[in-house]
């Protein structure tokens, strides 16, 4: 079964940082490869659609919401 | 002791070196931004480089510095080192002949680590191990290939102490060749070509020599911690990460390196320069010289060009468009020295700082005195409809006589 991974990225990016597509894709690099998929975050961004099988498409959620749990935007970094 | 009023500012050239190595400030977004992306890439063992890239460093510039020293005053000078560069502070007395354990509750990296991520499941010090193992070599007198380090305890994991384990055994961490010689660009220069560029440089010329560390053995300045880097450490990161990419990936992989290299730049610019134009120095010599938006952006670079980061320089300056220059910058610099010419442009850092600076000068209200000093505040802004885009179009390492980028909406 196949699935459509671009909703979850358009989340991802309205939780994190600017590059997190861009992390995310780092993140999952080998696995997207193995699909014959090497895509950047504007490449992303302009597909109407990002199909994947389920199996990665749960790897790359599990990515995704680590990724943002590990998230710290409210620390200050302010010296 | 070591002092850095030893060593002179290159003024032709805009750099420093000290001891055989090329110097270069950054801050403590750049480097953790730096060495998150490369420990974001799981399937790369990077720690092989993390340490490698500063114990090659070290090793060289601390062999040059207590080359007739006895062991005690050697001992002296590279704490003393460690401490001026902004690293924190570390006491070398427990190592003997075989190693032994070093512990520091003063450590830039985890420090700022924590300040920026939160807590790490691993050690996060790299650096220091690094230049532990470099130190342990030079006071020794062993060959650098065979020593081991582990960080065992870093603060950043909620641990009271970093804790570094250093002896002889089978090396963990790469060694590299020789580097070659720096070779500098004859190119001529296109200045600034502004009319209060020499008033600033020549203010801020030498200033670079009050940025040492404190009794933390930390360099708190314009919001942010600098360290002074030796730079083949630092770019020798970037390196060796997109060259693990392109093992891993080809082209692609310094493509997706690259954009988060260029990221991690844009945060420094973002943050420092941010730093810079809203601090009391800025205030009291830049700003009343300064009457457009483009003034700030060229106020900037006159002062940046005391920093030993290269010449740099803008051609074209509006808010749609620029392009900007910089001869002899230390990404290309440190690329000739290790790795010869390149196939494609290595200036992620400088490039991502100029797109910061883009972005603080028009899509924030610096000028007016709103400051950004947040997390939140950086991600606002780089999410703005308004951001800008970026083009690496000339590299020393390719073979141009300088670095251009040109950044638009």
């Amino acid at each position: 079964m196949m699935r459509d991974a671009k909703p979850l990225l358009a989340w991802a990016e309205t939780q994190a940082d600017k590059r997190i597509v861009s992390r995310i894709l780092l993140h999952m690099l080998p696995h997207f490869q193995t699909l014959g998929l090497q895509l950047t975050a504007d490449q992303v961004e302009a597909l109407d659609e990002l199909l994947i099988p389920e199996s990665t498409y749960l790897l790359l959620e599990q990515t995704a919401e680590a990724l943002i749990a590990a998230d710290r935007p409210e620390l200050s970094c302010h010296v | 002791m070591f002092d850095i009023n030893n060593y002179p500012y290159d003024i032709e050239h805009n750099c420093l070196f000290i001891e055989g190595e090329a110097m270069v400030f950054h801050c403590n977004h750049y480097l953790t931004n730096l060495q998150r992306t490369i420990l974001d890439a799981d399937y790369i063992d990077s720690r092989l480089f993390l340490i490698g890239s500063a114990a090659d460093a070290v090793f060289n510039q601390l062999t040059h510095l207590c080359d007739g020293m006895d062991r005690q005053t050697s001992r002296d000078t590279i704490e003393s080192v460690y401490k001026t560069f902004g690293y924190g502070l570390i006491d070398l007395s427990s190592l003997n002949d075989a190693g032994g354990s070093v512990s520091t509750r003063k450590s830039f990296m985890s420090r700022t680590w924590a300040m920026k991520y939160g807590k790490s499941q691993k050690p996060v010090d790299y650096y220091t191990a690094g230049f532990l193992a470099a130190a342990f070599a030079v006071l020794f007198k062993h060959p650098l290939d065979e020593i081991h380090v582990e960080q065992t305890h870093c603060m950043a994991c909620g641990h009271d102490i970093n804790r570094f384990e250093i002896g002889l055994g089978t090396c963990n961490f790469s060694i590299y060749p020789a580097k070659a010689e720096t070779v500098f660009s004859d190119a001529p220069k296109v200045p600034l070509n502004w009319e209060h560029e020499t008033t600033i440089t020549n203010a801020f010329l030498g200033a670079h020599v009050n940025f040492v560390g404190n009794e933390d053995g930390l360099i708190p300045a314009f919001g942010v911690y600098i360290v002074r880097n030796q730079s083949d450490f630092v770019n020798r990161l970037q390196f060796e990460f997109v060259r693990a990419m392109t093992e891993v990936a080809g082209d692609y992989g310094v493509t997706l390196a690259g954009e988060l290299l260029m990221e991690a730049g844009h945060a420094c610019g973002f943050f420092t320069y941010g730093g810079i134009m809203t601090s009391p120095e800025w205030d009291e010599v830049i700003r009343p010289l300064l009457s457009t938006k483009e003034d700030w952006i060229r106020g900037l670079i006159a002062l940046i060009n005391t920093m030993g980061w290269g010449y740099h320089t803008v051609t074209e300056l509006s808010p749609e468009f620029a392009v900007f220059r910089n001869y002899n910058d230390f990404e290309d610099l440190s690329h000739l020295r290790m790795y010869g010419k390149s196939q494609y442009p290595v200036h992620w850092a400088n490039s991502g700082g100029f797109t910061g600076l883009m972005q603080l000068v028009y899509n924030t209200d610096l000028v007016n005195g709103e400051r950004i000093e947040t997390e939140q505040g950086f991600r606002s802004m780089r999410r703005s409809t308004q951001g800008y885009k970026t083009r690496m179009t000339k590299c020393i390492s390719c073979g141009d006589d300088y670095l251009e980028v040109k950044i638009f909406r």
